[in-house]
């Protein structure tokens, strides 16, 4: 004997569930850091790359020992620093907009939280804007850097 | 209406009616695949033990909001150690007896707080989202599920069910990842950019990804001296990933559509040092090994 088996509630539970992920995943767009853990629109790299500027650390001294020439964070050798560390490209990003706001208060919980998670101490850095051409950046070295602020592991330099 | 407008998400024909044996066969294949799930949980777990001393010296912490109560503790770094030790345990729990409901909730809480703990510095990964959000639909599996031959036909439904719910909830967000690199690339067609169908548009993405982090990727510098060969990558994989909900019903498609996606992450590997390593895991236990026939 055929028998049909109906199971409306978890069906509908489950396609309920993944139709409000999709929803609440887009409206996740709209909060400051994108995304309400862990609902999230998947707008991964969405927009291409164009010339434009991004923020980073110019290392003046790093674990008490002197940078000479100072290098970019990025520079400095692979056994003394986080390898491929997106998280603390997007942090230094929001701390240069925290500067060029004049928000102080972002200013001094980001750099702390730079410094403790990301960074070697004691440490002392500048944070640089960079404008460039990704590509030409990449091929030929071709960029302009702008000073913005100096910060050591003791508190802001004056 | 909406009948009609869903009409493209069902599959163009009825399967083929599936036999007792066959039935059984996929039944059991499944449940092997879902203790391997678990297996990969716990195994995830062991390679976040190096996590414990950096997590417990961390003091400046902004918490997501499952992990929110942390803040009201005085010690901050105990209190991630005591989540780090909670998502070890339920791990360890869901390797050895995940046929219990209550222990894969257990798991389901204990990654979701571990990895609210882990992106409460700033930034959010997503390398494990897939595998929190499957662990979630698979409480629902049902009771039994590790005794195939003593499961109801009810429960053997069910159990199909909660599996199709969690392969059609991952390519969900492939698909929700291809649509935002189609709006992305309309926005920036507008603007006059730059956008995902310029020819030069992967060079322009592993040149900025691998100026940001200073990393050297085994492909990157070729291809950007190479920037024709890049040509093709950007289009195909906006359309391996946008028609992804669409294949999540069509099983003679999964392999396939598998093998695409995974070689996309290894992509994005080699050419960005961006590592999607769980994701690509996922993939092959619930498309990849399959029995679809």
């Amino acid at each position: 004997m055929k028998t049909r088996l109906k199971q409306p509630l978890l069906r509908r539970f489950l396609s309920g569930f993944i139709v409000a992920y999709f929803f609440l995943g887009m409206l996740s767009l709209a909060t400051p850091q994108r995304e309400i853990f862990p609902f999230f629109s998947w707008f991964l790299f969405p927009f291409t790359p164009n010339p434009g500027s991004s923020y980073h650390l110019l290392i003046l001294e790093y674990g008490g020992k002197t940078v000479d020439p100072p290098l970019y964070h990025r520079e400095l050798p692979f056994q003394t620093r986080n390898i491929a560390d997106i998280d603390l490209y997007t942090t230094v990003q929001r701390l240069g907009k925290a500067l060029d706001s004049g928000d102080q208060k972002r200013v001094e919980k980001l750099t702390i939280l730079i410094e403790e998670k990301f960074l070697t101490l004691p440490v002392r850095y500048h944070v640089m804007q960079i404008t460039s051409d990704p590509v030409e950046e990449f091929l030929t070295g071709q960029r302009e850097d702008r000073f913005i602020a100096t910060f050591s592991s003791q508190g802001e330099d004056p | 209406m909406m009948g009609t407008s869903m009409r493209f998400l069902r599959p163009r024909k009825p399967g083929p009616y599936m036999g007792r044996r066959l039935l059984h066969q996929k039944l059991y294949g499944n449940a092997i695949l879902l203790r391997m799930f678990y297996l990969f949980i716990f195994y995830y777990a062991l390679t976040q033990i190096q996590m414990w001393g950096h997590l417990s010296e961390v003091q400046s912490i902004q918490p997501l909001w499952p992990a929110f109560w942390i803040q009201f503790l005085p010690n901050t770094g105990q209190a991630a150690q005591g989540i780090m030790a909670l998502g070890f345990t339920t791990a360890f729990l869901a390797l050895i007896a995940p046929q219990f409901r209550w222990v894969r909730i257990a798991v389901f809480l204990g990654l979701l707080q571990y990895l609210a703990l882990r992106y409460s510095f700033g930034k959010i990964g997503h390398s494990m989202h897939l595998w929190l959000l499957v662990s979630f639909v698979f409480i629902f599996l049902p009771r039994g599920w590790t005794q195939i031959e003593t499961l109801k036909p009810r429960s053997k439904i069910s159990m199909l069910r909660v599996i199709h719910a969690a392969q059609v909830l991952v390519m969900l967000t492939y698909s929700m990842s291809g649509l935002g690199k189609i709006m992305g690339a309309i926005y920036q067609i507008f603007r006059g950019e730059i956008h995902a169908f310029h020819p030069d548009a992967m060079a322009y993405h592993i040149a900025d990804r691998l100026l940001q982090t200073g990393s050297q990727s085994i492909l990157g510098e070729f291809l950007i001296e190479n920037r024709a060969l890049t040509l093709p990558m950007m289009p195909l994989t906006i359309v391996i990933q946008t028609l992804a909900l669409w294949v999540a019903f069509r099983p003679s498609l999964f392999k396939t559509w598998a093998i695409a996606l995974i070689l996309i992450h290894i992509g994005t590997s080699l050419t960005m040092t961006i590592n999607f390593f769980p994701s690509i895991v996922l993939l092959a236990l619930l498309f990849l090994f399959q029995k679809t026939k």
